[in-house]
Order: C-alpha cells, then structure tokens, then sequence
C-alpha cells in the first residue's frame, strides 16, 4: 500500500536530519531538481505557470482513478528540487487528501526560515496551485 | 477619510457628544513621530562628511573594480551594464545558471545579493535576460569581501552546473 502524504513527510524530514549543514542540504535538493523528469514541452504555457515565483515555474495535474498526479518543472534548479519533494509527498492522493495535507515539513526541515522571504513566498504558492488544481479535481468529481 | 489609528495628537476635542480629529496630517499621525530616525539622521550625515564623499566614492570604485575583474575569471560569468561611471553595482548572469539559484547558494554562506528583475521587468524581456544577480558595494564593505564573493560564486557554479 502506498504511503500516506504523513508518511511521505516523515520520510523527507528523516531524510533531512541526516545532514550536518545546509551546504548537505542544498547538493541534495539540487541533485532532486537535476534528477526531475523534465516537462514536455507542451506544457509549458502561460497558462501552466504559477505566479509569485522569481523563477518560471510550470505545474500541471491529471486526475485519474480518483487521485491527482502533478508534473513539474522550473529554470532553476533548487526550485525544481523543491518541486520534487512537494510532487513526492503530493502526488498520487485524493483531492481530500491534498487538500487536507498541512506540508508540515517545509517548516520541519527548515525550508521556510531558511529562504529569504520572497524566495519562500514562491515556494507557498507552488503549495497554493497544488492544492487550486485538487480543489478543482474535487468540484469535478461532484459535478459528474 | 476615517482615521485608521487612534493615540496622541490625532484628537482635537473629544466630549461624550462627539469626538473631533485634529487637522492634517496630525489626524494620521497618531502616538510619537518617529523622533528616532529624526535624531539619528544628524550623527549619519555627520559620519558621511568625516569620511568624506570622494574617499568614499573611492573606496567604491576600488571595490568595483576588483569584483569586476574577479568575476570576470569565472566560467561563462556575463556583466550586464559597463558604463564607465557606474556606480558601485555589478549586475551579470552566468550561463547554465539560475540566478535564483545563486542567490540562495550565497545567502546560505552570509553573502547578500539581489537576484531577479530589480524593477526592470520590460526592459529585461526585451533584451531576453531571465534575471541577474546584483551586488552592490558601499564604504564599509572590504576587499576580502569581494574575494569571498567571487570564492562563493565559483563554488555556487560548480554546485549548479
């Protein structure tokens, strides 16, 4: 059975109590952004952009059997590993289960006070379009 | 417009009938100006005249300079603006290299740069420039500073690429 979105975040947070340093930190979240399965092309429109980055970030998501799968990509590299992680603990669950997540461990490992605020800002808003695309989802499944 | 603060000297008469602001821009400045800064601003003017502004323009230009030909040894480092008579900012891109990325790389290791469109959104889509990451120079900056600028830089590069 698949891991719950708690269970994937108790993972990361593990994951990341492993490192002394931020420079740790920062070659694993680059070598995530290096290892993210790059966005056809094709998405990456206007409208698949999400505002309030300082880099150009695409987000799309595809509903499927009743769980919402997101597909990612950015310009930058600490970006598309921070991407990963959230695609990670997100991808794969119920609207509910998205909508429901409090991504406690953006603040556990430290992301949240780390950032200056306008890089965190953007990092926010990749939570907020994740959970707009869920919230979606969801309307759809009771329009039909 | 109603008045979005109450304290002192934003009343003129207050009576259980009615209460009546002061004039403007009193109405607005509610509780204790900012006497502070006011204060504060004489003994910072006073600290710019005993250093004098041409050291200080100077001391920049040495600074300026030595970023500039620092950063000009790092692989595939752009600098954009090279006006003779800039002042202390150096502004540059790296290919392969997000600026964002770098900002982050060097915040990690207490250096502070600005990376992003600093307010030029237009004229940075025209000439197709994503961002830059800008480092700007002032009198109590220092030489080992620029090096550990440029060491962070390189670090940063090797990291990213």
């Amino acid at each position: 059975m698949a891991n719950t979105i708690e269970q994937t975040e108790a993972e990361i947070i593990d994951e990341f109590s492993l490192f002394d340093s931020w420079d740790d930190k920062y070659e694993y979240i680059i070598d995530l952004g290096k290892k993210l399965a790059p966005l056809p092309d094709e998405y990456k429109k206007e409208e698949n952009k999400v505002k309030g980055c300082q880099s150009t970030v695409w987000l799309v998501a595809d509903y499927r059997d009743g769980n919402v799968y997101y597909q990612a990509e950015s310009d930058a590299v600490i970006v598309k590993g921070l991407i990963s992680m959230l695609i990670r603990v997100l991808s794969g669950h119920t609207p509910d289960e998205i909508l429901n997540a409090n991504m406690d461990f953006i603040n556990k490992i430290g992301m949240t006070s780390h950032l200056a605020q306008t890089r965190s800002n953007g990092l926010l808003a990749m939570v907020r379009q994740m959970k707009n695309y869920a919230l979606a989802f969801k309307s759809i499944k009771f329009d039909a | 417009m109603p008045v979005f603060a109450g304290g002192g000297e934003m009343i003129k008469e207050v009576t259980f009938e009615k209460t009546t602001y002061n004039e403007l821009p009193y109405k607005f400045e509610a509780g204790t100006p900012n006497i502070a800064d006011a204060i504060a601003l004489k003994p910072a003017i006073d600290y710019i005249n005993k250093i004098g502004k041409d050291n200080i323009r100077r001391h920049e230009d040495l600074l300026l300079n030595h970023a500039t030909e620092r950063l000009r040894s790092i692989d595939g480092l752009q600098i954009i603006g090279d006006n003779d008579h800039k002042v202390s900012v150096l502004s540059f891109v790296i290919s392969g290299v997000h600026p964002q990325d770098v900002g982050i790389l060097l915040d990690n290791k207490g250096i502070a740069v600005r990376t992003g469109h600093h307010c030029a959104e237009p004229l940075m889509n025209r000439f197709c420039v994503p961002g830059t990451i800008r480092a700007s120079f002032a009198l109590y900056n220092t030489i080992e500073e620029v090096d550990k600028l440029a060491e962070g830089l390189a670090k940063a590069v090797k990291i990213l690429r």
